[in-house]
């Protein structure tokens, strides 16, 4: 299944398994890219390149999720990006914090994969990239 | 390296039900997401006992947050091998002692684990 390649997913995690294995699951639909840590995730940014989706893990030393999000809304022209934010945590503190922060939701791990292939394209549609 | 074995055997630790589900049962990544596990597991293991060493309770819950998904991937269930235990402790900041008992059973359940999932490798093919 590749009908979504020129959809652009970054995937941001600084742990290396988890990392992998959304690569691996996301890259059947989708074209990925991927980041260690949210400051690596806004270098990627920075150099003029857009995403249509962005996963990012919550917890991430240099720059976590939520200062990622916070950046990606501050910037007009990634304003429109759909920010998935996957965390072990099912704080409801965390959660609220998250979507204070603009996310668009909140996945706890280990992640389903069906279930997340299902909120993208749902995020996707809403705003407009599909 | 192979899988040679699918079925996830009763009362074992690990299940790999979850990632052939992600990988589509693909035995290539399952390997080295096994072989990744296995690497990886003596530096997740070092972030707790560095957290108890300095009596950081915050270092602690940081290190064991950051295992679960990591143990989940392999089928470890986290309340059941007391990383859910140690996190409550360290998150209520309390009970170091407690954190260090179960880190040591902790630590075993990791090298069960760890040879139940060598198991589940062959370099025959």
């Amino acid at each position: 299944m590749s009908e979504n390649q020129q959809i652009t997913i970054l995937i941001v995690d600084d742990e290396l398994s988890i990392r992998k294995l959304l690569e691996f699951f996301l890259k059947k639909y989708f074209s990925v890219v991927t980041a260690s840590n949210g400051k690596e995730a806004k270098n990627w940014l920075d150099d003029a390149n857009y995403p249509d989706i962005v996963i990012a893990d919550l917890n991430m030393p240099i720059m976590n999720g939520l200062d990622l999000t916070r950046y990606i809304r501050s910037e007009r022209k990634f304003n429109d990006v759909p920010v998935i934010i996957l965390s072990g945590s099912e704080s409801d503190e965390v959660k609220l914090e998250c979507s204070e922060a603009g996310t668009s939701d909140f996945i706890t791990k280990p992640f389903r994969p069906e279930y997340l292939h299902t909120i993208i394209i749902e995020k996707l549609k809403d705003s407009g990239k599909l | 390296m192979k899988i040679i074995n699918n079925s996830d055997s009763n009362g074992a630790i690990t299940d790999l039900a979850y990632l052939r589900n992600v990988s589509d049962g693909n035995k290539e990544f399952m390997d080295e997401m096994i072989n990744l596990f296995i690497d990886q597991s003596d530096d997740h293991l070092s972030s707790v006992k560095e957290g108890i060493d300095e009596n950081s309770f915050e270092k602690v819950a940081r290190a064991v947050h950051k295992m679960k998904p990591v143990l989940g991937y392999v089928g470890i269930d986290p309340e059941k091998y007391y990383l859910l235990e140690i996190e409550l402790k360290a998150k209520t900041e309390e009970d170091m002692e407690g954190i260090q008992s179960l880190y040591v059973k902790l630590i075993d359940v990791i090298k069960m684990a760890n040879d139940e999932l060598r198991t589940q490798l062959s370099d025959a093919g």
